[in-house]
Formats: structure tokens, C-alpha cells, sequence
């Protein structure tokens, strides 16, 4: 069933909105119409002014001539008939009396281009046509007006001059009736367009006015959720830091505690006593690091900074050199091609390729590191990839790499976590992109990530070629 | 009164100062639109120095015309329409003033074109308004119907006002008198530009300026 409005279930307050938008579309309506008219009238202006040059410019008597009247009445008449409603549709649109000046004046529009053509039959359907322009108003009271000069015209027409509308010297009473029903045959009509126009613009006006409703209270929901969500992560991270602290506090304790009884006992422990302890100790450094980790995991997206235009060469080179020491252990030779400035948060852009860079380093075979970062452009993206000739990994585990604490390799073998890539995949997925890797054991891993291109730029110039070759 | 009201109070007072002169003005047009030329006195018969050719077997119709008068369109549009309907029993000639020392081809206008285009009517020129003086025509666009023995049965215009098209009695009467109707006599106004120029006995409208303190005479019509 078509919806033609508020219905009763609606508030008074929705009632209200929907009348109000109502109202205002119909102002905006007859604001159109009114401009649209003073075009009209303008043009019919001039057009009635060519007409009477074309059709009569001048009357004879004998070989003489002067400018005839119908030119005069094109001009002068035609301008006034039309001056006094354009004026008011420029100054005053969308009042009432403008669009009434308005109908007044097109059937007075009518009845000049009538006299002009000499009453030609075909000129009346100006009368009909203006009609028509006039339901666009969507007011019937302005048909109404326009409807009734029709109706005086032809009735003073009957009474005093029946020959120039009926073309007979008398004339019936009804013949009055007979012309003046053709306009309200037509006006019928108009009328029920402008009814169902109506109801189409209120049925319309209730629709936005729901809409609005139902946007206000969903944005008052997420607002709401927001708040709630806000309160919980702030409640989280609160939770986190005094988690960190508490659960690394007894650590702390029991590493101090057991260290300083190692030195309390020194000369009593046997060798199995000491490595026990050492393992106590071990454990606690561990559970400390464990601790560090999931904070840091958290804070990913607890205590992001704003997102910036990064350039990757320059933290890529400040990571190189905050892993000097490992370079210069493993005897690693880095190098990148050129590499873009992105928007993304700074710290995490540096976490995510020290952790990447930092993989590469650690998990290394007999040769020593070779790493190369580099870009490309993949449509909107930018794609990163950090290339190294390390151990390299099974194909079957590549999915499981960013899964947290999942480890490949013992503690004992490559010590860790297993929080970095997990990390890594969370702050690429919080600017919108992914990470995966593509690698075959032994033979070195291409770690892939990507972020959105749009606002990034390929900054070829200022990007260093190499900026850490070791 | 507040400023609202002063501005609705002006723009209701302009908008009966532009319906007046609006009404005024169209007044003035229907005053001119209604505004008879001069029917002149044409002779009850047909006058015997006429060199255009009565036809004694049926009636002969003449239409006077002002090649340049832009009323006559409409008369030589009613005369299409009568012709239409009594056509085959009337011999019609389209008279059209040819002025002296006018240039060739003066009268030749698209109304003579029209008029020769009308079956059975016969355009032809009128040197010097002489036919027209022959036969008391002084307004473009008066028609005379003459029977089959040569007495006037019919002189007038055949529009119902000044350029008008369309019904009208006497273009109606016309077509009766065709068919061997009303007795002889009938007449009509005629409406059109005067065939002679000033100084000739053709009653001429009065200047327009004339005319604005007469728009009373719409009651009169």
C-alpha cells in the first residue's frame, strides 16, 4: 500500500517535522515556478512583440503608413502585462499574491497574443497550455483565478459583443457555459494532478521526516555505543597497565627474592639446586617479557597516535640503526629500493619493520643476512616487501605465522614471544591492508604488507637508495 | 502600520494600478479591433464603366482589398471559406489597389497571393482606386455580391471585427445570398485600412493619443 503521509501512529513532533518539510518543498516548488514564469513571460513578451511585426507593422490608408496599433499594444501593453508579474517573481517569489499576479497575467498574455493573431482558434490553446504551467504552481487557488478571467472574459464577451467570441450577433445564455466547461474540462483534470502531487510531496516530507527520525536515533545509538566502547577501552587499558604492573611486580619479587637466597645459599646449592633456581629466574624474566608483549599488542589500538604522512625510507633507516648491534653480529647487509610516504602512525610504521627487519635478522641460516625492502604500486595499494635469504618456512604454516604465540621453532632455538608478527598484523589491518608471506624452507621469506595508496606518494627523490648497507 | 503592512498595501495598490491600465489598454484594443471603416456608397447596380467583367449567367463578387492591409487577411480568409461553400455559383474578383507611381509589383504582396490561391477568385489590380471609386468602395476588405442581373445584393465586410478570423453573420449572409437566399440589399460593417490615403473621402480612425479617454466605449460595444 502506497504510504500518501503521516499516519496516525506517527508523534505530534514527527506530525510536526513532516508538515514543516512539506511546507518547505512547496516553497522551494512555486520559488522554481515563479522563476520559471518570469522566463515565460519575458519570452512571450518578446514573442508577442515579433508576432505584431511580422503579422500587422503597419496601417495604410492609400499609399500611406504609420506604425500600427497592434506594435504599440505588443510593446507598451505586452510589457506592462508582463512588467508587474516578473517583477514581482524576481523580488517577491514564492508568495502567494506573486503567483496570483502571475496567473492574472498569462491569461491576460492570452487574450493580447489572441487579439494579435486576429482570434485565430489555434492561438485559444495558449489559454489551455497556461493552465497547464499553472498546475505546476500545485496551488488550485491560482487556477482558480486564471480559470475565473476566462470565464469574465467570455461573460462580458456574451453580454456586450457576442460577435467577437461567438462570431454570431446573439447569443444564447448557455453559450457562455459551453466555452467556459472546455477550461473546466481541463482544470478537472489539473486538479486531480495537483491532489495527487500534493499527497506525493507529503507522503514524501513523512518519509524524510522517519528518515530523520530514525538517523537521530541511530546516531544517538552509536554515540551511545561509542561511549560504551570508550568507557571499555578505557576500562581495558586501565586494567592492562595495572595488570602489567601487578602481575610484574610479584615477578620481580620472586626473580629479586630468588636471586638474592642463590646468594644467601652460594656455597650450599648443588649444581641441581642452582639450575633449578636459574630456571625460577628464567621463568620470571620470561613471564615478564610475556607481559610486556600483550601490553604492547594492546596498545596497537588503545593508544594509537593520529595517523601522518610517513616517509618509510627515513624510518626504515632509523630501524636499521636501532638494530645495529644485531647487523653487526650477524654480519647482515641491508638495502631497500624506493620506498613511498604513506599516512599511517609513525611508532607503529617503525614497529611493524623492525619487527619484519628483526625476523629477518633472527631467523637466519649459515650465510649472513641479505634483506631488501622495497614497493610497488597494486592499484590503490601500495604493496611492502621485506625480502630475506634466512631459514625460510614450510608453505602450511604461512597462516599460522601471525597467529599470537604461535611459534615454529623452540624457545631454545630462536628466542621469543611469539607476539611480533601477530602485532605486525594488527597494525597493517588497522590502516586497512593485510600481511602474508610467500617463502619455501631454506630458501628465505618475502613478507608482504599492504596499505591503501590514496593518499600515499612515490617520493623516488627523497627515498635513500641505500640507506643502510652494512 | 507595521513595514509588513505598508508593502502589502503597495503591492496591492500597484496590482489595481496594472489591472487598470491593463484593462485600459485592452480596452483601447477592442475599441480598434471594433472600429468600422467607411462602407461607402456603392451603386444598386452595376455601374456600366467597369472594366471588370459581370458574369450575367450567375452573381459576381468583389472583394476590395489593400494589398498591404494586414486586417484583410482575415477578410480574404472568410472569403476562402465562402467560396469553399457557394464557390461554383459566383464569379469572385480580389480588387487591389494599385497606386500610381507606386513601384512595380507594389501590389503583389503575399495577400494577392493568397487571393489568386482561393479557387475561383480572380486577383486583379485597381489602378488609381479607379474600380474602387466606381464602386463606392473606400475600406480594404468590403465585398459586394452582385446578382446575376447586376443589383447590388450584398455590401459589407465578411469579418465579424477589424483583422478577426472566423465566424462571423455576414460572412454567413454571403454564403446564404450564394445559395439564392435573403433578398437583395443585405449589408455589413466593414472593417479594414482605408483604400485611399488622406485627402480622399475614406473615413479615417483618429489618432491613437486620441483614443486613451475613450476606453469607456468597451461598455457601448
Amino acid at each position: 500500500m502506497e504510504d500518501l503521509g503521516p499516519d496516525q501512529g506517527d508523534s505530534a513532533a514527527l506530525r510536526r517535522r513532516a508538515a514543516e518539510l512539506f511546507e518547505g518543498q512547496h516553497a522551494a516548488l512555486v520559488g522554481r515556478t515563479d522563476r520559471m514564469f518570469a522566463g515565460l513571460m519575458s519570452a512571450q513578451w518578446l514573442f508577442g512583440v515579433a508576432l505584431a511585426l511580422w503579422l500587422s507593422p503597419r496601417a495604410w490608408a492609400g499609399t500611406v503608413s504609420q506604425v500600427h496599433l497592434h506594435v504599440y499594444a505588443a510593446v507598451l501593453l505586452g510589457g506592462a502585462i508582463t512588467g508587474f508579474p516578473v517583477l514581482l517573481a524576481l523580488t517577491r517569489p514564492g508568495l502567494p499574491s506573486t503567483r496570483q499576479a502571475i496567473a492574472v497575467g498569462q491569461m491576460l498574455t492570452s487574450a493580447l497574443l489572441i487579439h494579435l493573431t486576429g482570434g485565430r482558434i489555434e492561438t485559444h490553446f495558449h489559454v489551455f497550455g497556461s493552465l497547464a504551467f499553472l498546475a505546476f504552481y500545485r496551488d488550485w487557488r491560482v487556477l482558480a483565478t486564471a480559470s475565473a478571467l476566462v470565464a469574465l472574459d467570455h461573460g462580458l464577451r456574451g453580454v456586450y459583443w457576442p460577435q467577437s467570441v461567438y462570431g454570431v450577433a446573439v447569443v444564447q445564455p448557455w453559450r457562455f457555459l459551453e466555452h467556459t466547461a472546455w477550461v473546466a474540462f481541463e482544470d478537472a483534470f489539473l486538479l486531480l494532478s495537483i491532489s495527487q502531487g500534493l499527497d506525493e510531496m507529503r507522503a514524501i516530507a513523512a518519509r524524510q521526516a522517519r528518515l530523520e527520525e530514525a538517523n537521530r536515533t541511530f546516531e544517538a545509538k552509536v554515540v551511545e555505543r561509542t561511549e560504551e566502547l570508550a568507557r571499555s577501552n578505557a576500562d581495558l587499558a586501565q586494567f592492562a597497565n595495572a595488570a602489567s604492573h601487578d602481575l610484574k611486580e610479584p615477578l620481580r619479587k620472586v626473580a629479586s627474592f630468588t636471586d638474592l637466597l642463590a646468594r644467601h645459599l652460594e656455597g650450599r646449592l648443588d649444581p641441581e639446586a642452582r639450575r633449578l633456581m636459574e630456571r625460577v629466574v628464567d621463568g620470571a624474566a620470561r613471564m615478564t617479557a610475556l607481559i610486556d608483549s600483550i601490553l604492547h599488542y594492546s596498545q596497537v589500538t588503545a593508544r594509537a597516535d593520529p595517523p601522518e604522512l610517513v616517509d618509510v625510507a627515513a624510518v626504515l633507516k632509523r630501524v636499521v640503526d636501532d638494530l645495529d648491534v644485531s647487523i653487526r653480529e650477524s654480519g647482515a647487509v641491508i638495502a631497500c629500493g624506493p620506498l613511498p610516504s604513506v599516512v599511517a602512525v609513525p611508532s607503529q610504521m617503525s614497529q611493524l619493520l623492525q619487527n619484519l627487519v628483526g625476523n629477518a635478522l633472527k631467523f637466519r641460516g649459515a650465510a649472513p643476512p641479505r634483506i631488501h625492502v622495497s614497493a610497488r604500486r597494486d592499484g590503490r595499494d601500495w604493496v611492502f616487501c621485506v625480502q630475506d635469504n634466512g631459514i625460510g618456512i614450510e608453505p602450511r604454516h604461512a597462516g599460522q605465522l601471525f597467529v599470537m604465540f604461535k611459534r615454529l621453532h623452540s624457545r631454545a632455538e630462536y628466542p621469543g614471544t611469539g607476539i611480533g608478527l601477530a602485532v605486525c598484523k594488527k597494525i597493517v589491518e588497522r590502516r586497512g591492508g593485510r600481511i602474508w608471506v610467500e617463502s619455501q624452507p631454506g630458501l628465505g621469506a618475502r613478507f608482504f604488507f599492504s596499505l591503501p595508496g590514496q593518499e600515499a606518494r612515490l617520493d623516488a627523490a627523497a627515498a635513500p637508495q641505500h640507506p643502510a648497507r652494512r | 502600520m507595521d513595514d509588513h503592512g505598508l508593502r502589502r498595501l503597495s503591492v496591492l495598490a500597484s496590482g489595481a494600478l496594472w489591472l487598470g491600465f491593463c484593462a485600459a489598454g485592452l480596452g483601447v484594443l477592442v475599441r480598434h479591433q471594433a472600429a468600422a471603416g467607411s462602407p461607402g456608397v456603392p451603386p444598386a447596380r452595376w455601374p456600366a464603366g467597369s472594366r471588370l467583367a459581370r458574369d450575367p449567367q450567375r452573381s459576381t463578387l468583389l472583394l476590395f482589398a489593400h494589398p498591404r492591409c494586414p486586417c484583410t487577411r482575415a477578410s480574404l480568409d472568410s472569403l476562402a471559406w465562402a467560396m469553399a461553400r457557394g464557390g461554383g455559383k459566383v464569379r469572385a474578383y480580389a480588387v487591389f489597389l494599385k497606386p500610381s507611381g507606386a513601384p512595380a509589383g507594389w501590389e503583389r504582396t503575399d495577400l494577392w497571393d493568397a487571393a489568386a490561391a482561393i479557387p475561383g477568385v480572380e486577383a486583379v489590380g485597381d489602378e488609381d482606386a479607379a474600380e474602387a471609386g466606381r464602386f463606392g468602395a473606400e475600406t480594404s476588405g468590403q465585398v459586394l455580391l452582385y446578382g446575376a442581373g447586376g443589383t447590388l445584393r450584398f455590401s459589407g465586410g465578411i469579418t465579424g471585427a477589424r483583422g478577426h478570423f472566423g465566424d462571423n453573420a455576414a460572412r454567413d449572409a454571403v454564403v446564404a445570398l450564394l445559395a439564392e437566399g435573403p433578398a437583395p440589399g443585405a449589408r455589413s460593417r466593414v472593417f479594414g485600412c482605408a483604400l485611399r490615403g488622406p485627402g480622399a473621402p475614406a473615413r479615417e480612425d483618429p489618432p491613437l493619443w486620441k483614443t486613451w479617454d475613450r476606453t469607456k466605449a468597451i461598455a457601448r460595444l
